[in-house]
């Protein structure tokens, strides 16, 4: 079996997923017809893989996840109701995938499949070679601490900026729920850098050059 | 950034701030991500042995079940059905607020029109007993396959010995309808003395007045003055007036596209692309498009552009014409030139992003590289973070490369 071509996408919130797909295309795509299911994954694959990286790590490579999303995007498209809610759909689609990722990678470090008790894609994440590189990594870290709920919101609406509504759309919760945990998020992650003496002096060193 | 205010809704504070910008320079909004193109379906691939085992050991338990519930029967199913309620048991089917269609396994297609109700009484390898509890029913049954098919309509019953045709049957005006538009079928009721053969282009109609009349026949008695007259109609060959298929622009909004195009082709191209409406041929064009017909496309396309030129459809049946160019014949040049005819008809029309994206990699695969350069200079002055921009970057990169 020969392996399907590679071809390099280019996301971005006001690139592709913004010229939504026209109300046939998603019907198309929903009757199962190849063209139209091409269109919609050149359009929104960018953005899933995009959120797969900010939520796992810029080392990870997106590839599986993104084609595990589609797979169920477009085995489940038939329940979409209104073709204008693709992008939604495809949104919650992937947060389900990477709510079962992120759980999966909990339980793998709880039985010990990895030796050092790191999870494994921490070794891939870019080598931190200079103060920002290591701030970031160290956040890193702290955001692995969040619960997986708690992660995919604070990548929705801080990494992404998505609204609350929207947020609350693609994760099927209230804008209350998003607010409330969002405040938690917000001051649990403030509160952790504090504690960790580098990333303390790298946010004074930034503020202070900031004035 | 998208972000929107909202009332009591937190604000990250100096850390929470930093952390978010470090974060978010990980991976840019314009991030790029090589991935494997879709053809079907993305490919699934197991993470791990366990996982391919656990699903290897599920899916033959599920298969086996599948199977054990096959088994006794291997009858027709039901393979899509759309605007069409179907309950639990599979056996009742009910339009939805407008004509919805049931394609069965045999490759027999039900329409039924708004209001109508139908069950499958029984099923066979292929065919089914339909009864039609009332409303109207267009039937395309397979070609080759007819034999299994028949249709309880009242008192009335329709056996399949041909293609296509739609019966109706009001229970509450006790009228019987059936035109056949190709093949032929044969219908028994109590009205009838004999099975009647009813062929293409013909048509027949019988009202029952009361219960009573089932006694009667409009061959043996016709135009007897009874209380239940019987009426016997048949029409002249080609006199159908109603259309009862649903037009292919209803096809396509169904999503039924085979349908839509075999609908176009039955009413015969030539009258369609000159009678129908310019979104009428859009829709035919992109029907023919999703099930590979390019050159019904490409017709339909060009006689798009001819019969309402200027307009924003016209436009538009360009840059089709240029995608239908690299996808259907790889001719890179001739896409090159309608690419251009759309950006010269909409410089600010919504393909133009992609009309001078193709542009530059139908220019590349022609091996017009400096035509390819320009254009993709032209490209990121225009769209510096459009869908193209790395490619057009990649096509600067690679003629500095090149001696």
């Amino acid at each position: 079996m020969t392996s399907p071509p590679l071809v390099v996408l280019q996301g971005g919130p006001g690139v592709n997923e913004a010229e939504a797909p026209s109300e046939r295309t998603v019907r198309a795509a929903m009757d199962g017809v190849a063209a139209a299911q091409r269109e919609i994954w050149q359009r929104f694959a960018p953005m899933a893989a995009r959120m797969i990286r900010r939520t796992l790590g810029p080392g990870v490579d997106p590839e599986d996840l993104t084609q595990e999303v589609f797979a169920q995007v477009f085995r489940d498209l038939r329940r979409l109701r209104e073709p204008t809610a693709i992008r939604s759909f495809i949104g919650s689609v992937t947060m389900n995938q990477l709510k079962m990722e992120l759980r999966r990678r909990k339980l793998r470090s709880i039985v010990g499949l990895t030796s050092s008790g790191e999870m494994p894609d921490a070794a891939v994440r870019p080598v931190a070679d200079d103060l920002a590189g290591i701030a970031v990594s160290r956040l890193l870290k702290i955001v692995d601490r969040f619960g997986s709920t708690d992660r995919l919101l604070f990548m929705l609406r801080y990494l992404e900026g998505l609204s609350v509504a929207e947020t609350a759309v693609f994760l099927r919760v209230s804008e209350k729920t998003v607010k409330r945990r969002a405040a938690y998020v917000l001051e649990r992650l403030s509160r952790l850098m504090r504690r960790d003496p580098v990333l303390e002096d790298y946010v004074v060193a930034q503020v202070r050059g900031g004035e | 950034m998208r972000r929107s205010i909202d009332t009591n809704d937190p604000v990250p504070d100096e850390f929470a701030q930093v952390a978010i910008e470090l974060l978010r320079g990980t991976v840019p909004d314009d991030a790029s991500f090589s991935l494997s193109a879709v053809h079907h379906l993305p490919r699934r691939r197991p993470r791990t042995v366990a996982r391919a085992v656990a699903v290897g050991v599920t899916t033959l338990m599920i298969a086996a079940g599948v199977a054990a519930l096959l088994r006794p029967d291997d009858q027709l199913s039901i393979a899509r059905a759309v605007g069409v309620d179907i309950d639990a048991s599979g056996q009742r089917l009910n339009a939805l607020g407008s004509p919805g269609t049931v394609l069965f396994s045999d490759g027999t297609l039900l329409t039924l029109q708004q209001g109508a109700s139908s069950e499958i009484t029984r099923r066979r390898e292929r065919g089914a007993d339909l009864e039609l509890h009332g409303g109207e029913l267009d039937v395309a049954v397979a070609a080759g396959r007819s034999a299994g098919w028949t249709i309880e309509s009242g008192p009335f019953r329709v056996v399949v010995a041909g293609t296509r045709f739609s019966v109706g049957w009001q229970p509450r005006e006790r009228i019987f309808e059936v035109r056949t538009r190709e093949g032929a079928i044969e219908v028994t009721g109590p009205t009838l003395t004999q099975p009647r053969i009813v062929r293409a282009g013909e048509q027949v109609r019988i009202v029952l007045a009361d219960p009573g009349a089932h006694a009667a026949s409009a061959e043996e008695a016709p135009g007897t003055p009874t209380s239940m007259p019987p009426q016997l109609a048949p029409a002249p060959r080609g006199r159908v007036s109603t259309p009862l298929q649903p037009s292919f622009a209803q096809a396509v909004a169904r999503g039924d596209y085979r349908l839509a195009v075999a609908t176009a082709e039955a009413s015969g191209i030539d009258r369609v692309l000159a009678a129908a409406s310019a979104s009428e041929l859009s829709a035919l064009a992109d029907a023919a498009r999703y099930v590979g017909s390019y050159s019904l496309a490409k017709r339909v396309l060009t006689k798009q552009r001819s019969r309402f030129p200027g307009s924003q459809s016209a436009c538009e049946a360009a840059f089709h014409l240029g995608r239908l160019a690299e996808d259907a014949g790889g001719d890179h040049v001739a896409a090159v030139l309608w690419y251009d005819r759309y950006l010269h008809e909409a410089p600010t029309g919504r393909f133009a992003s992609e009309s001078l994206g193709r542009k530059v990699v139908a220019l590349a695969r022609a091996g017009r590289n400096g035509a390819a350069v320009d254009t993709a200079r032209a490209y990121l002055e225009r769209f510096p973070s459009g869908a193209y921009a790395r490619v057009a970057r990649q096509t600067l990169a690679d003629a500095t490369a090149s001696p």
